[in-house]
């Protein structure tokens, strides 16, 4: 495999993957890091590693945490050693959403929202992608994705532009 | 990053903007790491190369066991003592070189048998006999005759077989004389 490539893979995507592992697992680094060696074996180069790589993080992840339950090492809602995001980063327009408020509201969302939420706004994947990688439809790809914004612009308090540029009456 | 056939939602986009401004964090991903772990892992053998020789030597593991279990299984060999006569063909002699003849002698008389003087003590006579055979007998004694032609014995001339009998009585002790 063409180091290059990795390189541009692994600075493009590893954080966006990490993340979407941590829905499942608690070591998501593991299973990022096990996905880019499997794809550095492999003969040949998939037609989308982009894609590839999520489908084979999801995999192990899933794996990962069945094993975790099965040694009893499960702990619901405890807190990640890592955060979810980097700390401070504002917004271009100066909407800025806590990082650690962001976690904890994804956190709380259902995973099959969650999943499709992190793979389509950080992960860069199609909802046709996506629909591949659950096994469902493009459809309920958006249909979950749609309900979780939802959910989130409720519960961290994202107004609408639309509702803000619009002048209240007097 | 929207796609066509779903048209962007503008109810959404503010949270969207919001969201995609925070950074994923990469935790304990070691890029450099895991860069030279990669390249270790490209250059390994694949699943089938890393099988190829366990396979050449299960394969020649395999032979040899068959061999063993034919080679046990084999009846043991039964001597067979034959006795094969070869008859070897007499060689033709070779050539022999032309025989001159220079001069040539008489051819010498054949061996007459010796005459002895008669009376022969046994042993003699037996040698006699044996080599030359009857013919080899000495010439019997010749009898006086009177007058009238006939012995005193009057017995009648002696013929050789007359004499050749008397003999063979001689030589077989068992008959009477």
């Amino acid at each position: 495999m063409d180091p290059e490539l990795l390189g541009r893979l692994i600075d493009g995507h590893a954080a966006a993957l990490v993340l979407y592992a941590g829905q499942w697992c608690e070591a998501p680094e593991d299973v990022v890091q096990d996905a880019f060696l499997k794809l550095a074996a492999q003969r040949r180069m998939p037609e989308s590693p982009h894609a590839w790589l999520f489908r084979v993080v999801r995999n192990g992840a899933i794996n990962a945490a069945t094993a975790a339950r099965r040694r009893h090492r499960h702990e619901a809602g405890a807190a990640r050693s890592t955060p979810w995001f980097e700390p401070g980063r504002a917004g271009d327009r100066g909407e800025t959403v806590d990082p650690e408020t962001a976690a904890a509201e994804l956190r709380a969302l259902p995973i099959e929202q969650r999943e499709v939420i992190v793979a389509r706004l950080w992960g860069g994947l199609t909802f046709e992608q996506i629909g591949e990688l659950r096994g469902d439809s493009s459809s309920t790809a958006h249909r979950l994705y749609h309900a979780g914004l939802s959910a989130l612009r409720e519960r961290l308090g994202v107004s609408c532009p639309r509702s803000r540029s619009r002048p209240t009456p007097s | 990053m929207s796609t066509q056939q779903v048209p962007p939602d503008p109810e959404l986009a503010a949270i969207e903007e919001a969201l995609g401004a925070l950074s994923p964090s990469r935790g304990r991903l070691d890029r450099d790491r895991l860069m030279f772990r990669a390249g270790q892992v490209s250059h390994r053998p694949t699943a089938p190369g890393r099988w190829g020789w366990p396979a050449v030597a299960g394969v020649l593991a395999v032979v040899a066991l068959g061999q063993a279990v034919a080679l046990r299984a084999r009846p043991a060999s039964r001597v067979v003592d034959r006795v094969v006569v070869v008859r070897v063909p007499a060689l033709p002699s070779p050539d022999p070189a032309p025989v001159v003849i220079l001069s040539q002698s008489p051819p010498a008389p054949p061996e007459a048998p010796t005459v002895l003087p008669w009376p022969l003590d046994y042993e003699r006579l037996r040698r006699q006999i044996i080599r030359f055979g009857l013919d080899g007998l000495p010439e019997p004694p010749t009898f006086a005759l009177r007058p009238g032609g006939r012995s005193d014995r009057e017995r009648p001339e002696p013929s050789g077989a007359l004499l050749r009998s008397e003999i063979a009585r001689l030589l077989n002790p068992g008959e009477p004389l």
